[in-house]
């Protein structure tokens, strides 16, 4: 007797365990992998195209920050074109107008875009750095280059009034 | 909303019909939706090229057993789904 397993839908590819923000809530490992040990191009590449080839439909570029990756064009560009669908999950923070439009040309569909608050100053204590007004010149390269933008936000108990100690740590949500 | 008749439906920014296993889906972030029958039919048409009143007139061709009103408002029901979905935009 045989039996089919049915095809993987979506890949996750954690490209990199690096990340820019240090943001108060995060428990993500900042180096489970060091950059020594992550995957190679090539082999990322390979991954997507066999990913592509089990039906795969949509492909998450995570991290960490996926950006940190400097053949993060390449790796978007790796498999079919136009399959799958491609979203990268990011900070913004290292995010350039020319990278945008690189990765968009390379087949990017979709962007994730993190924010760590609603205000400038709360924002940027809650991420530890001053990254919020980047993320809104982000937003407006998104629009000009008409791709699909989902905004993630962390919905911490504080994230939305101003932190009262002022050092960006909390004792609790 | 209620699509206008002489508007073209067309796959939002991140939208695009794919395959899998034989199966027609409209690929959206993070979603998928299967597509079969009369669902496609639609979606397959909406390329900025038809209006929706000819995606209407084509189905009705198509369902011509259907009560026409019946087709022309579960057409617009689910063209209206679909952009509450932000998987459609119209060009006027």
């Amino acid at each position: 007797m045989t039996f089919t397993l049915p095809n993987p839908l979506a890949l996750i590819a954690e490209l990199t365990h690096r990340c820019p923000l240090h943001c108060v809530y995060c428990s993500n490992p900042l180096e489970m992998q060091s950059r020594a040990n992550e995957l190679p191009t090539e082999v990322w590449s390979r991954v997507f195209k066999e990913a592509a080839e089990a039906g795969v439909l949509q492909a998450d570029f995570t991290g960490g920050e996926p950006l940190a990756r400097t053949d993060i064009v390449d790796l978007i560009r790796a498999g079919p074109r136009r399959r799958p669908l491609r979203h990268l999950i990011t900070s913004g923070l290292p995010m350039e107008e020319a990278k945008l439009a690189a990765l968009v040309e390379a087949g990017l569909d979709h962007i994730q875009l993190s924010f760590q608050g609603t205000r400038e100053d709360t924002a940027n204590e809650i991420s530890g750095t001053k990254s919020h007004a980047h993320k809104l010149r982000v937003l407006e390269w998104v629009k000009r280059h008409r791709i699909a933008l989902t905004l993630n936000f962390g919905t911490i108990a504080f994230a939305s009034r101003p932190l009262s100690n002022g050092t960006g740590k909390t004792t609790g949500t | 909303m209620t699509p206008d008749p002489n508007s073209r439906p067309r796959l939002a920014p991140g939208c695009r019909l794919g395959e899998n296993n034989n199966q027609r889906v409209l690929l959206m972030p993070e979603r998928a939706l299967r597509l079969n029958g009369p669902s496609l039919e639609i979606v397959e048409r909406c390329d900025g090229k038809h209006t929706v009143g000819q995606i209407v007139a084509d189905l009705q061709k198509i369902y011509s057993k259907a009560a026409s009103e019946k087709v022309e408002q579960d057409i617009l029901g689910y063209l209206a789904l679909l952009h509450d979905q932000r998987a459609l935009d119209f060009d006027l």
